[in-house]
């Protein structure tokens, strides 16, 4: 052993003390830093050559310590199990709260749902039936129609609002994921280059992981380390990162809802299975239109719910004639006056026969329709069933939003043979006329009352035909549809039922995934993360290994000390 | 021997976990409490909710049956004491009719009768012409206001007037005059007048047309006993829904509103969860080694 090989022990070893003891002081000072993963000094005996020299003998014992090298714990598929994690929490989070904000469009059960003012709508009618012709009943009806449509325009609106906002929130959650790649893009490079000239990358590491969970949290990735230290990040659709490449995402709003595609334009819409931007995706592309549309079916099932009931379709007027009454050959002609859209009235006269038999719908759809081309009326007769049945007739024009009335011909007491026989679910209101839709427009949004009877109620035909001005006949039928097992109640009920098991369901799953995102969280960080006491055993151990290498160093020096006092 | 590590952060994480979801299921408990309702939204219990919604409409129509039942009891009790009057005034035209068709009345007196059953004939035209609420009682639905002109000549329909009484339920709730006031088709009123007229011009047929008279009088007679028949069943069907908005009231309570000494319970023990949550956090910021070292 050569006298001051044991001084370049001493040296590595104080050395290899002194960077575990800086390492350690690193360590504490981060503990409370996000994503830093804790460091520890690596090293390895030096054990002098180990290759034989010619004319040289190795007789030493070892050199001391080398490789001291400063390691960064973490464990990579902890990293990557906390990105998917964090990829499915952000979307349960984000379902969950799509969700209780539509639970919040439907304050039920509760005075000022939906049902209340539907409850109150059809009582409405039962009023209007018991007393037709008090006007008073009838404003009433028209008031709580208001009531009852602005609570349905509003929940639309309300469901709107939430798509817009989600929309909103999924565009800076794009902007965000692009700023991240950005960011990581930069690290990368930064990455590179401190590995290329020597200097420990750990701590840059740390920081591109932080910036990965925050992506994770907004899109579902998949991460590739490369060779060089370099990371490459992809969504299902292909990757966003290579290298210091980011291909940035865009939020396109479409027709129905949003997409979010590459800026560049390839690969079409990408589909996410995690992340808030996934969660957003599904808010506004799927649950709140299904929602929206069982609203918009709830609307329109009130509207054909009530106009049926009161003798009117799209666009024209509807009778039902029960097979028994099909045999009009008593009447020599059954004379009814129709005006589309408040024109002039108009008196068509349908020659009367039997039209009971086999192909007598046939019949009197002919009759019909000559009688109505005859007098000018620009209106297309269809008749149905028959033979045996009950009849459907209708008298449509072209366009759907076209209103139709019809009323009977000549003095009240011929109007038996018209509309009474013809069209005997058509009401007769106060105006001596029917068919007039109560309301008009489709969808929870646009549904309205025809402008005609809000103007003026008494226009509302609640009469059975041939009955006098105190029939409320078809109001006492409208007011109990509120039981009807496929009307507007029903519809409502049903889509109360989804949206809360559906609510439950998501607010189950983000509860659960919060769970486990903080338990793998937790035990990432119990992994990478700082232990105060152990840094303190660690601190003490360097401490103390310090020490004796400078005693050591201590003894090296009196030993050569006396080897040199031997000569004077 | 493996030892699971463990670091000061990741039992702060764990244990702030806990405590968030701790606070908020005191927060729950105590917005039931506070709210008295367990519902506060629809995810709480989507079957409670479809169930309370129903519960919520029956409710609101049970309370317009009421409505349409006191609507249709005003309208019966109308037509009964009309009705009645009639009797009274029917009885009166019998008594007179017997008293003209005794061999004693002179001629004179016969006139006074007649002139009696006529001023009878015509109170009875205008009690048959009783309204409710503007609607001829006995007219059906006619538009005009009356059920029979100055003549006793029927100007009503033959239109029944229902009311919804109960789910799937109508009740008529009218008589018209063209069954109650006419026996094997012939109208009170003419058979009134072919009356008068034997009392004026023809004593021998007072006898046979006092008869008709009292066909007249047992039909309206079965009137009566039809009107107070479904008065009592209205009656009923009032007490019945009566009877089940107390029950609905119960059931939506029961569905709707919490169980206080429950929900008080619930609150305690969340709170003692909480702190005991609290005391946890407490500890895991515990002294660490540096507080040994020196």
């Amino acid at each position: 052993m050569s006298d001051f090989g044991a001084l370049r022990i001493a040296l590595s070893s104080l050395y290899a003390s002194q960077k575990g003891l800086e390492i350690t002081g690193h360590n504490i000072a981060n503990a409370k830093s996000e994503g830093y993963s804790r460091q520890t000094v690596v090293t390895t005996a030096d054990g002098g050559p180990t290759l034989a020299a010619m004319f040289a003998r190795w007789q030493q014992g070892g050199y001391g310590v080398k490789n001291v090298e400063v390691q960064r714990v973490n464990d990579v598929f902890l990293t990557n199990r906390t990105y998917i994690e964090h990829g499915v929490n952000g979307a349960a989070q984000t379902t969950k709260g799509i969700f209780n904000q539509l639970e919040n469009v439907f304050p039920e059960p509760g005075a000022n749902g939906l049902q209340q003012q539907l409850t109150d709508f059809w009582s409405a009618w039962d009023d209007v039936a018991n007393q037709p012709q008090d006007a008073g009943a009838r404003s009433q009806l028209v008031a709580q129609t208001n009531v009852l449509l602005d609570r349905m325009h509003q929940s639309a609106a309300d469901m709107f609002t939430i798509r817009d906002n989600s929309t909103q929130q999924l565009a800076s959650a794009v902007t965000q994921v692009n700023s991240l790649t950005d960011q990581i893009a930069s690290l990368n490079a930064t990455i590179v280059a401190s590995s290329s000239a020597g200097r420990s990358p750990n701590d840059l590491l740390d920081q591109r992981d932080t910036l990965v969970k925050k992506l994770s949290d907004l899109v579902d990735i998949t991460i590739r380390n490369d060779a060089d230290g370099q990371m490459d990040i992809f969504v299902p659709g292909g990757p966003i990162l290579m290298g210091s490449t980011p291909t940035p995402l865009a939020m396109i709003a479409t027709q129905t809802g949003a997409a979010v595609r590459f800026a560049n334009g390839s690969g079409g819409d990408q589909v996410f299975r995690g992340g808030t931007v996934s969660g957003l995706l599904s808010g506004i592309n799927d649950v709140i239109p299904t929602f929206l549309t069982s609203l918009d079916n709830l609307a329109n099932s009130l509207r054909d719910t009530v106009n049926e009931g009161l003798g009117a379709v799209a666009g024209g007027v509807s009778g039902t004639v029960p097979a028994n009454a099909q045999n009009l050959a008593a009447y020599p002609t059954l004379d009814v006056q129709l005006r589309v859209n408040g024109g002039a009235w108009t008196t068509v006269s349908i020659p009367g026969a039997d039209y009971s038999g086999a192909g007598g719908a046939d019949a009197l759809q002919t009759a019909l329709q000559t009688a109505l081309d005859t007098a000018g009326v620009s209106l297309t007769a269809q008749v149905t069933g028959g033979a045996g049945s009950a009849m459907q007739i209708a008298l449509t024009s072209i366009d759907d939003s076209d209103s139709v009335e019809i009323a009977p011909a000549g003095a009240v007491g011929t109007e038996q043979a018209g509309v009474a026989q013809l069209f005997p679910n058509v009401g007769l209101g106060l105006q001596r006329a029917g068919g007039l839709p109560f309301f008009v427009g489709s969808g929870a949004f646009e549904l309205g009352i025809n402008s005609a009877i809000a103007a003026d109620p008494s226009r509302l035909a609640v009469g059975r035909g041939g009955s006098g001005l105190n029939d409320g006949g078809l109001a006492l039928v409208l007011a109990e549809s509120g039981n009807r097992v496929d009307g507007p109640d029903a519809r409502y009920r049903a889509l109360l039922g989804s949206l809360g098991a559906a609510s439950q369901r998501a607010s189950r799953i983000a509860d659960n995934q919060d769970v486990m995102t903080t338990q793998v969280d937790a035990a990432k960080d119990a992994e990478s993360g700082v232990n105060v006491d152990e840094e303190m055993v660690a601190m003490v151990q360097y401490q103390h290994a310090y020490a004796a290498a400078a005693k050591f160093l201590n003894s090296v020096n009196d030993m050569l000390d006396t080897l040199l006092n031997i000569i004077r | 021997m493996t030892v699971q590590r463990t670091t000061q952060q990741s039992g702060i994480d764990r244990v702030s976990l806990d405590l968030s979801n701790n606070l908020r299921r005191l927060q729950d408990s105590q917005d039931r409490l506070s709210t008295g309702k367990q519902i506060t939204k629809l995810s709480d219990d989507p079957t409670g909710v479809g169930s309370a919604v129903q519960l919520r409409s029956s409710l609101g129509r049970a309370a317009q049956y009421q409505r349409n039942v006191e609507d249709g009891l005003s309208r019966l009790n109308e037509a009964d004491s009309s009705l009645q009057r009639i009797v009274d005034n029917l009885s009166r035209v019998k008594d007179l009719a017997t008293q003209a068709n005794s061999g004693a009345i002179s001629e004179g007196e016969r006139a006074a009768v007649a002139a009696e059953m006529t001023q009878l004939r015509d109170q009875i035209i205008a009690t048959a012409n009783a309204s409710y609420l503007g609607q001829p009682v006995f007219g059906g639905t006619a538009s005009s206001g009356r059920a029979y002109d100055a003549n006793g000549a029927y100007v009503g329909d033959n239109s029944s007037i229902e009311r919804n009484v109960a789910p799937g339920l109508r009740v008529a709730v009218n008589l018209n005059g063209s069954s109650v006031f006419s026996t094997n088709g012939v109208s009170l009123f003419d058979s009134l007048n072919t009356l008068i007229a034997s009392v004026t011009t023809d004593p021998s047929t007072i006898g046979d047309n006092a008869l008709v008279i009292d066909g007249h009088f047992s039909t309206i007679q079965q009137g009566l006993a039809e009107v107070g028949g479904r008065v009592n069943r209205l009656e009923a069907l009032k007490t019945h829904t009566d009877d089940s908005i107390a029950s609905m009231q119960k059931n939506l309570s029961s569905i709707e509103d919490i169980d206080l000494e429950k929900a008080m319970l619930d609150v305690k023990t969340r709170e003692v969860a909480y702190q005991a949550a609290l005391s946890a956090t407490a500890r895991v910021i515990q002294p660490s080694l540096v507080d040994f070292l020196k």
